[in-house]
């Protein structure tokens, strides 16, 4: 029995390991240009990408632009990474492309100048195949997510920013050049909006019983 | 109901990271095409390597191409050296043919009965010399003697044939009193004066020289370089075309508002443009057509006005921009070729000097106006300078 547990534990650091392997052979390719590895690390981290984008713009289409757009900034810019502990390098290298991700989401929206979006979120955006308690769970995510999106961009950058990617106060007011009071004020109105959105979709779930 | 606190922020994390989104077409093609923009940081290391093989390059272009040139000049001059006495009289009995002047065929004298009317420098000419200056390889004084040819010898001496080059030994002590009526004429020297008097069909050359570029109003920045081939042809007496390949390094400031973003792609998406300073390498491919003003056996005189097609080969942009309100300093580097076709319109007057037959010094000042923007901002460069080149004629 000890035996067997040996094994597994061996064989998921032996996995672990050689995760960690692929990982900086992808990125030291990615480093010396190698369209090779740039390939493998897009595929890769392309659905991470998108899922942080379309949080931030609202037309998928765009979003899918703009993932792209960080991609090419990510690659353009590789050699300023730097990780001291090989072992954290996949936490790093998704930190670093998240926040590309934010960054080139934001550059777009104040392009924009942050003004709110027309249209609905069309059916086809969304990954639902099964109906399993799996598949509910990933419709009530959905819908939270439907609501972040509601939000007008300028309450849904900081609600973003703040809530789901933990950047600090201080931080997004330095990102979106707004001073510190303006993002706490923003967050708030955001989390008063969001809130009578989640009151409305009670609501409406209650009708539907 | 449910309350936005820590344990929603959780949710919303929750949410965020696991809700379900189509992941949709990986678009690597899209992504691959557009960065080829070569890193910052690999800059300096570039432009140490990459000017210094450019500069040993240029050095080589300008001082030993026309050396070389010159040196294989004037080895085939001397291989074509010395002709026959009997050549020239030869030579001279062709030519008498053509304006109808009786001479003997095998002697090449002039019948005596031809007067003043018909060859006035005969009579125009002394009658003794005792020292005169014939070309080296026109004779050699030996075979003179020995053929006894001093006797039927006449020098006209404001025959082109013998005035084309003095620079040659000098025959002392010839006694010219019994001369008869043979003049000299020298094939080579037949050639050198058609290249004088007659255009031949095409030339060829190297050129170089400073270029100053500028984008519109903006002042010129370095001294940028050019260095290129250029070969003609003539279709008739004073109009020739022209084209070659040069290459050229351009610097040059421009305002952000005559950058284009559109190929910039994403690299710079969010950012505004506010200045940039730009250094371009590309190689140039011009079609003129050159006029000849004045065409002297010395010195001529021409303009010259045509298109140019730039191949952009390497540019490098420093820009200062606006990025989320603040401004920064961006640097880019695109090896991606970039065509334009025609880009400018050249425009030149030209001094060309002759230093030896068939070879000729020219000094070219031009100006070149942008028919379309050229590069990854698509800017509207202007240039002018100076070409300074060693022509010579294709034999």
């Amino acid at each position: 029995m000890h035996l067997i547990q040996i094994n597994q534990v061996l064989s998921i650091i032996i996995c672990y390991l050689n995760f960690l392997e692929k990982t900086l052979t992808i990125l030291n390719g990615c480093k010396g240009h190698q369209p090779r590895y740039q390939k493998i690390f897009y595929e890769q981290y392309r659905a991470l990408a998108l899922k942080i984008v379309f949080r931030y713009i609202y037309n998928y289409e765009e979003a899918t632009e703009v993932t792209n757009d960080g991609f090419v900034k990510f690659f353009l810019s590789i050699e300023k990474f730097r990780c001291e502990n090989d072992a954290d390098i996949e936490k790093v290298v998704v930190g670093w492309l998240k926040r590309i991700m934010v960054n080139t989401s934001i550059d777009l929206l104040r392009k924009k100048m942050l003004l709110p979006e027309i249209g609905g979120i069309p059916d086809y955006v969304w990954d639902i195949k099964d109906k399993s308690a799996t598949a509910d769970q990933a419709l009530l995510y959905k819908d939270l997510m439907v609501l972040v999106k509601r939000l007008p961009p300028v309450y849904r950058v900081v609600f973003n920013m703040h809530v789901i990617d933990g950047y600090t106060h201080i931080e997004i007011a330095d990102s979106l050049k707004i001073p510190v009071g303006t993002s706490k004020s923003n967050l708030l109105r955001a989390k008063v909006l969001m809130q009578k959105y989640l009151n409305q979709r009670e609501e409406l779930t209650e009708c539907s019983i | 109901m449910q309350h936005i606190g820590n344990d929603m922020d959780e949710l919303f994390q929750r949410a965020a990271e696991n809700y379900p989104l189509l992941a949709g077409k990986a678009d690597w093609s899209n992504i691959a095409g557009r960065i080829n923009v070569e890193p910052v940081a690999g800059l300096a290391a570039y432009d140490k390597g990459k000017m210094k093989k450019k500069f040993i390059t240029i050095f080589l272009l300008l001082f030993t191409v026309p050396a070389g040139w010159v040196g294989v000049y004037h080895f085939n001059a001397s291989k074509q050296l010395p002709p026959t006495i009997e050549n020239a009289i030869n030579n001279k009995v062709d030519r008498y043919n053509k304006l109808n002047i009786p001479v003997h065929k095998n002697t090449g004298h002039l019948n005596k009965s031809i007067g003043a009317g018909v060859y006035p420098s005969v009579q125009a000419l002394p009658k003794t010399l005792n020292t005169v200056d014939i070309p080296a390889y026109n004779f050699d004084p030996e075979m003179v003697n020995k053929k006894n040819w001093a006797t039927s010898l006449t020098i006209i001496e404001n025959d082109p044939a013998i005035y084309l080059n003095k620079a040659s030994v000098t025959i002392k002590s010839m006694d010219f009193n019994k001369a008869d009526s043979l003049v000299v004429a020298n094939k080579n020297e037949e050639k050198t004066k058609n290249l004088s008097n007659k255009k031949k069909h095409s030339y060829f050359g190297v050129v170089a020289g400073p270029d100053y570029s500028k984008v519109r109003s903006m002042a010129f920045n370095r001294t940028g370089i050019a260095v290129g081939v250029v070969a003609g042809l003539y279709i008739n007496k004073k109009i020739s075309l022209e084209t070659g390949i040069s290459w050229n390094t351009k610097y040059y400031d421009s305002k952000g508002a005559a950058f284009s973003m559109d190929k910039v792609g994403a690299a710079m998406a969010g950012m505004t443009v506010d200045n940039l300073s730009g250094q371009s390498s590309l190689i140039e491919i011009p079609v003129k057509v050159k006029y000849d003003l004045v065409n002297k056996k010395r010195a001529g005189l021409f303009i010259s006005g045509g298109l140019s097609a730039y191949i952009m080969t390497k540019e490098k942009n420093k820009y200062n921009v606006t990025m989320n309100g603040n401004p920064e300093k961006v640097t880019g580097i695109y090896n991606k070729n970039n065509y334009g076709l025609p880009a400018v319109a050249n425009l030149s007057l030209g001094y060309e000097h002759q230093v030896t037959p068939g070879l000729r010094v020219r000094i070219e000042p031009f100006l070149k106006i942008p028919l379309k923007g050229i590069g990854i901002g698509s800017l509207p460069i202007s240039s002018t300078g100076l070409q300074i080149g060693i022509i010579s004629w294709l034999k």
